[in-house]
């Protein structure tokens, strides 16, 4: 048999997942199988090692339209993509979290950026940061501050954004921000693509409890930005980012539960076979298994429709559920080994880690929110 | 088949199992039931378990599933059997007498059946206890393991048909009964509990379609304990949020709590194959990995 063109890959996801998989059996994929490292940067920056591997030989070249310097094909390459990695023992690089949340809408509202900018952030020679959250305006994001004012040309970008995941090192922020007045609360907000090292940007690491620069706060202090940086229109800026949280909360919990699947045969391979143990990880594997079946839908969903209703709020719930649910296990069953010592030093620092997840892309409370109003229609929340 | 089928589906099983709930094998017999199980297992058996549960369903319709799937002439099932000094005792859903399958015990037994009546947590049944001794079983070549994971897929929806039924009622009782001025369901306490509940019944409902599409029994061992943690958590804040009437007899509540309950105990409660599952990871040093999407 012939080998398959890239227009036959690109246009049947189950031939991707045929080629990926015997790619990644070649042992592809393999120097990268530990790329935990104590600093998030160096992490980052190796893993990206293997997103260009990927992009090169082209097995990591498809979900993305031909026009952004891709290989063709839609979301379901990518959810492949994900999932074979998992499955294969490969971590997932953090580029393509982001990517996954930030691209389409580029893909999608700002088509020239993406044939401009989106091809090296594919290709793993830079990633970006997602600014939308503010001191004032974490889960409650149309209160966010941070103002653009049109000036001759462009922009001029005022104000400050923090909890922007991997901020340090990106190469470019996308910006959510206000550009109507604050009364005008969601419709007066818009989106721009910031070069990060646009003179008055200041991006400053937070460390995370775990010691590692997993988030940043960025400071625009009179920042230049051109028009045709904007993605969509102005005050389209609330709309893009619903569209953007599809994505985020439709293939992230797919691409998510792959991992926490590696993750628990991880920790399974390290407990002792106790009472406590086969029914803790037996009903974590029950639940990982729920939510993976949920997420598939969801991402079917998203695949045949492009797009995805409030539902997707219950795959988010879930998420976070079993991200610090796994973790708490892993401190329940590994005790002291979890707490001290040289070897579990990635379980103690993912442990901090999850309890983001419940917090980010709209808190586990903001979710709950959403599935009564929009999925149980029950009558609106009373203030008392 | 397309949502439109299986609404019309499952208003034609409802009618079915409201009109006559005692005869619910002769009028699938009539609906060609086999057939629409031999080409859509999944809508087919969700379907009429999930209303089957809805409805409070009493029939041994279970029986059927296991024993088509064994594919061996018997007339009922022994549930949760266990040895002990050379007895076994077990649970009976159907009527005793003849011969019946015992998947504990990879078996059948005739004759030699003591039964008696079985005081149920859930009063409406009437399920029996059975007794034989040991050496009465005849050990019967089968594939078990796929009649029992098709008993409990069917179980399953049976559950996650009771769970979503309690979260329904709660919800309707809870936007009409008004407390401090507002109904109760304006508040977020009750709201985001129902969230959660939604969350566990729409897991479970989904981890069951995909158990459709595997041989892995595992899988089915799976949806089951999913249902039946889903279930516990719709009942648990549904008993809540009802107050104290949820908790009378002369409330519908208590026969969903209770019927789930039992359900549950079949064929491995959700702990049991949790623990069971959990066993087999530990052992085999392998995670079952879902990939299709």
């Amino acid at each position: 048999m012939s080998s398959p063109t890239e227009a036959e890959i690109a246009a049947d996801p189950e031939l991707y997942r045929t080629v990926l998989r015997s790619w990644l059996e070649e042992g592809n994929a393999d120097a990268w199988r530990d790329s935990y490292r104590e600093d998030i940067l160096e992490e980052t920056r190796h893993l990206g090692g293997l997103v260009q591997k990927l992009f090169d030989s082209g097995v990591g070249a498809y979900g993305w339209p031909v026009e952004a310097g891709a290989l063709g094909g839609g979301s379901r390459h990518l959810a492949i993509l994900f999932d074979e990695l998992s499955r294969a023992g490969i971590p997932i690089p953090e580029h393509y979290g982001v990517l996954t949340t930030l691209g389409p809408p580029l893909v999608q509202y700002a088509p020239e950026l993406a044939k401009q900018f989106l091809r090296p952030f594919l290709r793993g020679e830079e990633w970006w940061g997602q600014s939308f959250s503010e001191p004032e305006a974490g889960s409650d994001m149309a209160s966010m501050r941070t103002r653009a004012t049109p000036v001759e040309g462009g922009y001029r970008v005022n104000g400050q954004k923090i909890w922007t995941s991997h901020g340090v090192g990106a190469s470019r922020i996308v910006l959510l921000c206000r550009t109507g007045t604050q009364e005008s609360r969601h419709k007066g907000l818009s989106m721009f693509l910031l070069d990060a090292d646009s003179p008055g940007i200041d991006i400053r690491p937070i460390a995370l409890a775990n010691g590692r620069n997993e988030l940043a706060e960025v400071f625009f202090d009179d920042v230049f930005v051109p028009t045709e940086r904007r993605i969509g229109q102005e005050g389209e800026g609330w709309s893009i980012a619903m569209y953007l949280l599809q994505f985020e909360r439709g293939l992230w919990a797919w691409l998510r539960s792959g991992v926490l699947l590696h993750k628990l045969g991880e920790l399974a391979a390290k407990v002792e076979p106790t009472e406590t143990a086969k029914k803790r990880i037996g009903e974590l594997y029950v639940d990982v298994a729920a939510l993976r079946a949920r997420a598939a839908e969801t991402a079917n969903e998203l695949a045949d429709s492009g797009a995805v209703g409030p539902g997707a709020s219950v795959d988010k719930l879930l998420l976070g559920q079993l991200e610090t649910g796994i973790l708490n296990a892993a401190r329940e069953l590994l005790g002291d080994d979890f707490l001290f010592g040289e070897d579990n030093a990635i379980w103690r620092s993912e442990w901090w880690w999850s309890r983001t997840t419940t917090i980010y892309g709209g808190a586990a409370e903001a979710q709950r929110q959403i599935i009564a109003d929009r999925v149980l229609n029950l009558p609106r929340e009373t203030n008392r | 088949m397309s949502p439109d089928e299986i609404k019309e589906l499952r208003s034609t099983i409802a009618a079915m199992l409201e009109s006559s709930p005692d005869d619910v094998l002769a009028q699938l017999d009539e609906l060609g039931w086999d057939d629409l199980v031999a080409e859509e297992p999944q809508a087919a058996v969700t379907t009429l378990f999930e209303e089957h549960g809805r409805l409070l369903g009493r029939s041994a319709i279970l029986d059927g599933v296991l024993l088509s799937a064994l594919g061996i002439e018997a007339d009922a099932v022994v549930y949760n059997a266990v040895e002990k000094d050379g007895t076994v005792t077990g649970i009976l859903i159907g009527a005793p007498g003849g011969t019946l399958a015992v998947p504990a015990l990879r078996g059948l037994v005739a004759g030699e059946v003591a039964t008696s009546p079985l005081p149920n947590f859930d009063a409406d049944l009437s399920w029996s206890r059975v007794s034989f001794p040991a050496a009465s079983v005849t050990a019967t070549d089968a594939d078990w393991d796929a009649a029992e994971a098709a008993a409990q897929r069917a179980l399953a929806a049976e559950i996650v048909g009771i769970a979503r039924e309690m979260l329904r009622l709660a919800m309707t009782y809870t936007s009409d009964r008004h407390q401090y001025g507002h109904a109760l369901a304006q508040f977020q306490t009750v709201r985001h509990r129902y969230a959660d509940a939604h969350a566990a019944n729409e897991a479970a409902a989904a981890l069951l379609r995909a158990s459709f599409a595997t041989d892995d029994p595992r899988l089915s061992r799976a949806a089951k304990a999913s249902a039946g943690k889903a279930a516990e958590i719709s009942a648990m804040h549904s008993v809540q949020t009802f107050g104290a009437i949820g908790s009378t007899k002369e409330h519908v509540l208590h026969h969903y709590v209770a019927r789930s309950a039992v359900l549950d105990s079949l064929l491995g409660s959700s702990r049991d194959l949790n623990a069971r599952i959990g066993a087999d990871i530990l052992e085999s040093g392998t995670v079952p990995i879902l990939s299709e999407l």
